[in-house]
């Protein structure tokens, strides 16, 4: 079922009447049974294969506390997920290629082919993130397997995240949440401010930059250059947009999600844009890999710090898909990030004699350049692909446009501006902001009348740009 | 819970309300197209002997005015550029369920890349959107955007999509002006390369196929059989050798359901970028040529009577 679709977007508003007038003591198995409805949607195979997966996880994850074994048993579960995760995301790039050295002629593809697994990299990491904080003490154990199972399939972040914590998720469920109407208009909001980044921006732009991957052969040095100044821009509606519609729905039900994104664009440096886009993927690296990787080698001093960072840079981008493209991509922004954690003092020293302004504004735009480029690595299909993007740029002539420039892009390019405005507003100019908020939320009947027809202009663009269904970028993971 | 329930109903009958002005839209976006073939189509005024059906090569490279002059059939183009084998599928039906089913249709098969994905040749929902007023087009649509039907039948934006909101008065290019036979041949040429002739033999392979246009495929065959509607698969000139493969392969899947009818690839004109605008559409002269072959066949071959 596609969430943008209007028929996801009714059906949520109908659930969260039904689930407020359900005893609390339900709600928690309703949203598990919607949660199950929305992945058979997808595949009934799929939903058989994640609840097989939810009670393993759960059954070695009550074990562990009382077991002798303690570690054994967490290796035993980290081993299951990792190997989960391989045959069905892994395989053709690590074990097919191992049993065509040994002339095995068997295709392991098929398992993923017959699972369709949706949202596996999601919910792995839930799965590991709950057995590392049981094993260490940071949480007990579930004992309610409904609530576990929820924590791993709750339908708006199943897709594509945000990747949350056993910790966090499931005490908001024991709670009774009672109606609250701001909440659920808050929700709603969200989920109206997602549809229109996912449809009126993210869709529009799909075509430039997936289109100029696709036939990189015939793509001009201009028309490269434009994407690889839009492509970050492209990543972020799509991805902020699916996030916004998972917190809107998440909200309506009284529940609350990890965050995962703050504003990147407004970053000054790499290590300040991973703390703001995708959020909760970085933070669960740096939370379970980076911090147990440096704990593990800390006696190796300054040389620790370094290995983790890159273990856990290369790591995080194998997450996205098993490819050369993704391990450069993890490995740039460990370089990145290394450089500017050992020039930090250097830095310092030469910037601190800028005026504030300019410094800030060429950390921002060398940060998104630097993210931009990046991408190329994420967009192409391969390596040869990624560096024939990067050739085609260099001979700067001919610099032919592309059919950007039509009404239908030089509007989806008015919404950005409004909308980066909005987070400039937001992040470097607070009393304005706080005045526009006030305005904005203002309980006269012409604040009232300013918002509706706002929420029903952005209905309506969102309407009539959700055709030609474009799949988020972060539903292959 | 009660407040907030009210407040929701208030706001989607205003909305409800303030989205039956798009009806305007509606009613305008069709009125701004300069192409009526389609709309023609579902009010039912096409009821000829002969159709002509595909994409631009059939557009363009038979003039059916001429045809019908000489044979005495009454004849109309539908084939409409840059659509692919499911739209022609969809424009089959249309026809059949609006109109009058006609004694025979030519269906201009694109070598070799009837079945394949190419990127051109996609279903032209862009030119079904401007006629959202009439329902068979926006169920349609609704189909081809995996919407219910039933959303789009009580919310008139749910029809609408970006195309309705280009309001100009659209006029005929040169290159696409619609002649009121329904044929668009091109009078002068809009690519100025120097096009070279391909004598490369092209062998055509069943992997790329993609199996929803083997079934539009099939399914024009099967709608035809259905109607007793006589269907001529046409192969029409390309400025390159004629793919044998590809051909073998069409008849494979239509057998002797179908007649055919391959050009002449003894005439040399068809080996003279002079005639063709590009590698695969004939200029005004050379479709007169192939206009010329296709009357020679139907008054040889094919009667109607």
């Amino acid at each position: 079922m596609q969430i943008t679709s209007l028929y996801f977007i009714i059906l949520s508003i109908i659930s969260v009447f039904i689930y407020y007038l359900l005893n609390h003591r339900y709600r928690a198995l309703f949203l598990t049974v919607l949660s199950c409805g929305f992945i058979a949607t997808y595949s009934y195979i799929l939903l058989i294969y994640v609840m097989a997966y939810a009670v393993i996880n759960y059954v070695i994850g009550m074990k562990i506390p009382d077991s002798k074994s303690k570690k054994a048993l967490f290796i035993t579960g980290l081993v299951f997920n990792i190997t989960q995760l391989v045959l069905l995301k892994y395989v053709s790039f690590t074990l097919n290629p191992l049993l065509h050295l040994l002339h095995v002629n068997l295709d392991l593809t098929i398992i993923s082919r017959i699972i369709v697994p949706v949202g596996v990299s999601f919910f792995t990491m839930q799965g590991i993130g709950y057995l590392v904080n049981v094993k260490m003490g940071w949480e007990k154990p579930e004992s309610n397997f409904i609530h576990f199972l929820l924590y791993l399939i709750f339908y708006p972040r199943f897709l594509s995240g945000p990747v949350d914590r056993s910790n966090k998720f499931i005490p908001q469920l024991k709670e009774n949440k009672l109606f609250n109407q701001e909440k659920v208009i808050d929700g709603l909001r969200l989920i109206l401010f997602g549809l229109f980044k996912k449809v009126a921006i993210a869709n529009q732009l799909a075509p430039v930059v997936v289109g100029a991957y696709t036939d990189l052969g015939s793509a001009d040095t201009g028309s490269l250059l434009i994407v690889l100044l839009i492509q970050p821009i492209y990543i972020y509606f799509d991805f902020s947009g699916y996030t916004d519609i998972a917190f809107g729905v998440a909200r309506t039900f009284g529940l609350e999600l990890r965050p995962n994104f703050k504003r990147p664009f407004l970053a000054e440096t790499v290590t300040d844009f991973w703390k703001r886009f995708h959020i909760s993927l970085a933070s669960w690296f740096h939370d379970y890999v980076y911090m147990r990787t440096f704990f593990r080698y800390r006696k190796w001093g300054k040389n620790a710090t370094t290995f983790a960072l890159f273990v856990t840079w290369l790591l995080f981008g194998i997450w996205h898909g098993a490819g050369w493209t993704f391990m450069l991509l993890g490995i740039m922004q460990a370089l990145a990030i290394y450089y500017e954690f050992s020039t930090k003092k250097w830095r310092n020293r030469v910037f601190s004699k800028m005026p504030k302004a300019p410094r800030i504004l060429m950390g921002r735009i060398l940060t998104y350049l630097f993210y931009g480029i990046s991408l190329v690595f994420f967009f192409a299909p391969d390596l040869n692909s990624a560096f024939l993007f990067f050739s085609k740029l260099f001979p700067l002539e001919g610099y032919i446009p592309m059919g950007i420039r039509n009404e239908i892009y030089l509007l989806v390019m008015f919404f950005v501006v409004v909308l980066m405005t909005f987070e400039i507003i937001r992040n470097d100019f607070g009393k304005a902001f706080t005045r526009i908020e006030a305005f904005w939320l203002g309980k006269q009947s012409w604040n009232t009348i300013f918002r509706w027809a706002l929420y029903i202009l952005v209905i309506t663009i969102v309407i009539i740009f959700n055709k030609d269904v474009q799949q988020f970028i972060y539903f292959q993971f | 819970m009660k407040k907030f329930a009210l407040r929701l109903l208030l706001f989607a009958a205003i909305f409800l309300i303030y989205d039956k002005l798009f009806i305007i839209v509606a009613r305008r976006s069709a009125e701004a197209e300069v192409d009526k073939r389609l709309e023609y189509l579902v009010k039912g005024e096409i009821n000829k002997d002969i159709i002509i059906a595909g994409s631009s090569t059939g557009s363009r490279d038979i003039i059916a005015k001429k045809v019908e002059k000489e044979t005495g059939y009454s004849i109309y183009n539908l084939c409409f550029p840059g659509s692919g084998v499911e739209f022609h599928e969809f424009v089959m039906n249309t026809l059949l369920k609006f109109n009058e089913a006609p004694k025979l249709v030519l269906l201009m098969v694109d070598d070799d890349i009837e079945l394949v994905h190419h990127a051109p040749l996609i279903f032209r929902k862009d030119r079904l959107y401007p006629l959202v007023q009439y329902p068979p087009i926006w169920k349609e649509l609704a189909r081809q955007e995996n919407t219910a039907p039933y959303l789009s039948s009580f919310i008139m934006l749910q029809r609408l999509s970006k195309y309705n909101f280009d309001l100009r008065a659209k006029s005929f290019s040169p290159m696409d002006t619609v002649f009121a036979c329904g044929s668009m041949p091109v009078s002068s040429k809009t690519d100025d390369r120097v096009l070279e002739y391909n004598a490369d033999e092209r062998n055509y392979t069943t992997d790329k196929e993609l199996p929803e246009k083997v079934a539009a495929f099939e399914g024009i065959i099967e709608t035809c059989q259905a109607n007793n509607i006589r269907l001529v698969l046409v192969f029409p000139p390309i400025f390159s050798t004629h793919s044998e493969s590809f051909e073998k392969r069409i008849r494979q899947l239509a057998g002797d359901r179908v007649a055919y009818y391959v050009y002449n690839r003894e005439n040399l004109i068809y080996r003279d970028e002079d005639y063709f605008n590009d590698e695969t559409h004939l200029m005004r002269d050379g479709a007169l040529v192939f206009t010329d072959e296709i009357i020679q066949y139907l008054e040889s071959e094919i009667s109607l009577q």
